[in-house]
Parts: C-alpha cells; structure tokens; sequence
C-alpha cells in the first residue's frame, strides 16, 4: 500500500460518493405528470457538438445522410426534440428493427454500424412514458451524387 | 560498439531481473506460469469491462473508443517514461560504476534506453495487449488481427521511450535550474495550484443547479461520444496504431509508424545523447558547487536545535518537501471540487450528513497518507543515526522534532482548506470548524502512531544500502493504518448523525476523535521511553 493506491482511492471514492449523495441525499424532485406531446429528430451531432440537420425526401421523410459507413468505426450521435420541455419523464427509446447487431442504436440515440455492408436504416424514436409518440428518421450512405429520392424500402 | 553496448544491457537486465538468482528451473517455469496466467487474467477483466462499457453504460466499443483509450494510457506511459527515464538516466545509482567501465558515454546511454524499452515491453504485455485482445474480441476481428497488435505493440513500446528521453532532458534542465534557486519549485508548484483551482472554479460554476445525475444521464454518455471524437483529433500517430490493427491501410501506415519512431530516434541522438555526460554528472553530488558562509551561531536548547535542523532540511530541499507533501497539499483543491459537485445538488438532511461523513473520509485519507515520512523518520537517518545518539543531551526529543514539522504543515493546509471553502463562493458551510478539529485530532494521533511504527522497527540498513527510495514495511503500514483510521471516523459520523440521531453529535465526535489521540499520545510515551534508547544504528 502507497501514496499511488491512495490517490487512485480517493479519486473512486470521490466518484461514489457524488453518485451516492446524488441518489440518496437529495431533496425529491416534484413535478405534476406531464406527458411528451411530440417528439421530433433534429439531426445529428458532429464531434463539435453542433447539430447536422435531418433532410426531407420527396415523401416528406427525416432522413440523414452519411458520407461513410465504416464497420466498428461510424457512429453517430441523434438529436432530438421533446414538447414540451418540462415533461415529467423525458426517456425515450430508440429501435432499427435490425435484429442482427450490424446496427445498434443505444437509448442515448448512439448509432453505431458494425458492419460497411449494410449501408441503411429506420431508427424509431419512442416517449418512455406511455404517450405512444414517436419519430422516425432514416440513416442512409450517400452513393456519388444521389439526392434524397423518394422514400426507402427497408 | 554493439557487443559493448550488448555487454552493458545484460548487466543492467541481469541486476534488475536477477538472473542469477534463478537456480531452481523449477520454479522459473511456475514464475512463467503465473505471468501468462496474470495476462490472460487481465484480458479477461478487460473484455468484461468493455462489455459493461457497451451493454449497460452503452458507450460504443469502436475504434473511435479504441484510439481514445489507447491515446489517455499512452500519455499516461510518457509521464511515467520521463520521469522513471531521469531517474534512470541522470540519478541512476549504477552510473557510477557503467560509467567507470571502458565505454563510451554514448553506449551507456544507449543501453539505458534499450533496458528501459525491455521494461516499457514488458509493462504493456499487461496492459497494452490485453486491450488489443479484448477489442479484437469485442469486434470480431479475424485472425490476422492477433499477431499483427503482437507487432504492433513492439513498435508502440518505442514511442513513450524515445520522446521520455527527449522530455527528460527539459526535465533535467528545469532541476538545474531549481537547484540553483530552489524557491523557483515551490513558485511552480503555487502557480500549478492557482491553475487548477482557476479550472475548477470554472467547472463548478459551469455547472447546471441542482445536478440530478440520473435525469441528464443521456446527456453524460452523448457528450462522453462528442469528447472522445474531438480528443481523437490530437491522437496523431495512435490513429494509424488503430488503423493499422483494424487492417485499414496497412503498408501505409506501417511506414507512417516506422518514419515517426525513426525521426524520434534521430532526434534522441541528435539531442540527448551529446548532452547525457554532462547531465548525469550533474546528479553526483560531488557536482555541488555551493559556497557556504561561516557565521557565528547562536547557543539553543537542544529541541530548538533538533527544530531547526528539520526546518533547515525542508528549506534546503524544497521540492522534496512538496513531493512528500503532496496529498496534503493537494487536499484544498479535493475538497473545493467535491463540495463544489456536492453543494450543486439539492442535498437534503441525509445528503448533508453523507456529505461531512465523506469529507472527513477523503480529508483523512490525504491527510494520513502524507505521514509516510513520519514513519521512515528515524530509519531515512540511516547509520548517521547512531552519531546522534551519542550527543551528550536528551536526544529522545529529536522525536519531537521530527514531528512538529509534520504536525505544523498538516494543520497548515487543514486550516487552510477549511478557510478556503468558508470562502468559496459555490459551497455551502455546514460544520467546518469542527471537520477541522476532527482532522487535527485524528492526524495528530496518526503522526504519533506513525513515528511509533518506525520507533519499534527502524530500518537503517535498507535505507543505508538504497536512500530514500527505498520500500519501508513501515510506510506501508502507517498508510493502511490512516486508512482504517478514515474508515473508522466515516463510520462513526454516520453512526452519530444518522443511526443514533443524537442531538449533540458533533461533541461525541470529536470526543472520539480526542479519545483517540490521548491514547496515541500516552502510548507514544511510553514506546519512546523504553525503545529510544535500544535502537542501534
């Protein structure tokens, strides 16, 4: 047992117990239960934090278009929106309906491609509170020079 | 040159390693055994861990993850590098006799490095490839994956070593010049000081009221995504590392790899190596040039004498005074940042009790930690111990002596980290002055059980063969001690406060904490009467 031990202590100890009074000692959040109305994809994050915009389709769909797709290494950050703003419950779930791990999407709206095969998808935004609104966006890789077209089958 | 150079390592690796020790095969092969069974223990830990990391943290586990990890431990790797590197460089205690050898001052240099490189190896067969094992599990990879991070680990072990060597040089300068004037340390540390509590001030106040961690959790891992992509950026060669073992590019960036470490190796000739004699004399000490001035000096009682003596010693070694002190000197700053977070939530009565039950933890898990020197008083006195005893006077009081110094600079920043959040403008003042008498006692007594550790077991030989560096038993046991100590104090605050809900916990409290001392204190005195006068240098 050293000083080095002691310090790499202290730092956890620290964490814990910020996480500790966090759950146990604070006063309780009141609020009246107010539902999500709407929910709605912004965009998604560059690593500067600044919002890259969804665009629209010919069917008037969200849709996010990527310049790249490379297996392990592409991951994307949503954005979204939720009205109003002081809901009691502001969870929400994400869902791709891809049941295979080549794209996970997190509850945080991290969307990761482990795979360069596939190269689109729906992501299903979802209120956790059971208001039963939800968004989509559809994530696709830009071949040469394609505009978003009329809408994707999946 | 190479067989030299060659002749040098295997001395260096023989005595660090101790070859010749190993006489029985037998257990050599069980040593083995167990090395291979700690690395594929670590890669398990680290698999597991990645797993947390990506199905209940839910954080991807992707090369962006990977470059990141790879780039903090390797930068983490550089500052270790770079001091062990002036130690072993400039310090070493073998320099005397490699540079008396028939050798070239270039080729102990270079063997130096290349013994230093060996050890960084075998440092990141623990880390660095159960990472790359694990990711490689983690993403699936193929086969060819395996021995090529085998590969590449040789190569990355290069990168710390050679930029250590360059960095050690500023290193070495920066000693130089606060040998000459040693208040230029103690400057440098001040400002290191205003720096980091400047940063934390402004994290604090960044910070949204009241913090409520599990609603802006979402945000906690999308913001920890945006910061590894951004820290990504300044990875520089630790991308094409990554590349390189994901197969992406591969010829190109082995050459990427193999051209920086090259150019590094050009530079350390370049710089370092012409420069290493010079540097390395700098550290004997037949190196001192001072000039002393002869004053007539005043008669003292002989603690004052024993005072002075210690006071002269920490002025005369400025930056070792603040290496040893390092944790208590760095307790304002623990503190100011922990109750910044704290007091930025909505704490209730429970989470104010929590709160002063994990200051007084924390306070004294710094504050005993730094009573290491305390506990190799007598013994870092070495043989020179025995002169002392012979002065005719009571020389049971240099034990007293050494203490105040370390009892004067705890309470010090004590008092000052309790002025200090009195002050501070994000933290609200619950119970400081008596935290503080709470730390001066329990401290108190932990020097007194400290000194008494060594008292009972000085370890004059281990400190007459290796100096200060050397592992005491009784450091190690004045450290679990002060952390028992802290666990007990927690516990008994909580107690206090929370279980029994007395109305006047604070008078118990520190009557536990006075309890504790008087009991250190009588026992000291009675240790000092009868050991003092048996130990023997």
């Amino acid at each position: 047992m050293n000083k080095k031990t002691i310090i790499m202590l202290t730092a956890i100890i620290c964490v814990v117990s910020i996480i500790l009074v966090s759950i146990f000692g604070q006063v309780p959040n009141f609020q009246t239960n107010v539902l999500v109305k709407t929910i709605s994809i912004e965009g998604y994050l560059d690593k500067n934090g600044n919002i890259i915009p969804c665009e629209k389709n010919n069917a008037g769909e969200d849709i996010i278009w990527l310049d790249k797709i490379e297996a392990g290494e592409t991951s994307i950050v949503l954005k979204w929106k939720i009205n109003p703003n002081n809901a009691s419950n502001p969870d929400v779930y994400f869902s791709t309906g891809i049941d295979d791990d080549s794209i996970v999407v997190s509850d945080q709206g991290i969307v990761t491609f482990y795979t360069s095969t596939r190269t689109n998808c729906v992501v299903t935004i979802k209120a956790k509170d059971g208001s039963l609104v939800f968004a989509r966006v559809i994530i696709m890789k830009r071949v040469s020079n394609n505009s978003p077209d009329g809408g994707v089958e999946l | 040159m190479f067989s030299r150079i060659k002749a040098l390592t295997l001395m260096q690796l023989g005595n660090k390693f101790k070859f010749r020790r190993v006489a029985d095969k037998k257990n050599l092969v069980l040593k083995l055994f167990f090395k291979t069974l700690s690395i594929f223990a670590t890669v398990a830990v680290t698999f597991l861990l990645l797993y947390v990391i990506k199905n209940v943290i839910f954080l991807p586990v992707n090369r962006t993850t990977f470059v990141f990890l790879l780039f903090i431990s390797q930068i983490i790797s550089l500052i270790a590098c770079s001091l062990g590197l002036v130690e072993s460089l400039y310090y070493g205690k073998d320099n005397q006799i490699l540079m008396s050898f028939p050798a070239k001052h270039h080729e102990v240099f270079i063997s130096k490095l290349t013994v230093y490189y060996i050890n960084e190896l075998l440092k990141n067969l623990y880390f660095v490839v159960p990472m790359f094992i694990a990711f490689g599990f983690i993403n699936g990879m193929g086969v060819f994956y395996y021995p090529n991070a085998m590969v590449l680990t040789f190569l990355l072990s290069f990168i710390p070593v050679l930029l250590g060597s360059l960095i050690s040089v500023a290193i070495m300068g920066i000693k130089q010049l606060a040998k000459r004037a040693s208040w230029i340390g103690i400057i440098l540390t001040f400002g290191i000081m205003v720096l980091l509590f400047w940063l934390a001030n402004v994290l604090i106040g960044s910070l949204e009221r009241p913090i409520r961690l599990i609603e802006v959790y979402n945000a906690f891992v999308t913001q920890t995504v945006l910061f590894m992509q951004r820290i990504n950026d300044f990875a520089l060669v630790y991308n094409n590392f990554v590349q390189t073992a994901f197969n992406i590019n591969l010829v190109a960036n082995y050459l990427i790899i193999s051209g920086v470490i090259i150019c590094l190796a050009l530079l350390v000739v370049l710089v370092s190596m012409p420069i290493y004699f010079k540097m390395a004399s700098f550290g004997n000490e037949h190196s001192v040039t001072k000039k002393h001035k002869h004053k007539q000096s005043k008669r003292k009682s002989v603690f004052l004498a024993l005072l002075n003596k210690e006071f002269t010693l920490i002025k005369r070694s400025a930056n070792q005074f603040v290496q040893d002190y390092i944790l208590v000197v760095s307790m304002p700053l623990v503190l100011y940042l922990l109750n910044g977070f704290y007091w930025a939530m909505a704490p209730s009565v429970n989470g104010i009790e929590m709160i002063v039950a994990f200051n007084l933890f924390v306070s004294l898990l710094l504050l005993t930690a730094s009573n290491t020197q305390t506990a190799s008083a007598i013994s870092a006195e070495g043989s020179e111990f025995g002169l002392l005893k012979t002065s005719p006077s009571d020389t049971k009081q240099v034990a007293w002596a050494k203490m105040i110094s370390n009892f004067a600079v705890s309470t010090l920043f004590i008092v000052a980290s309790v002025l200090m959040l009195f002050f501070a403008k994000n933290v609200t003042k619950y119970y400081l002055w008596q935290t503080a008498v709470v730390l001066v006692l329990i401290n108190s007594g932990h020097i007194l059980w400290s000194f008494q550790l060594d008292l009972r077991n000085p370890q004059f030989a281990e400190y007459s063969q290796k100096k200060a560096g050397a592992e005491n038993v009784n450091k190690s046991r004045s450290v679990v001690a002060g952390m028992a100590m802290a666990v007990i104090v927690a516990l008994v605050t909580v107690f206090f406060m929370m279980i029994d809900n007395s109305a006047s916990p604070w008078s118990r409290i520190i009557g536990f904490s006075a309890g504790f001392f008087a009991l250190r204190l009588v026992l000291f005195i009675f240790n000092l009467k009868v050991y003092f006068r048996e130990i023997e240098a």
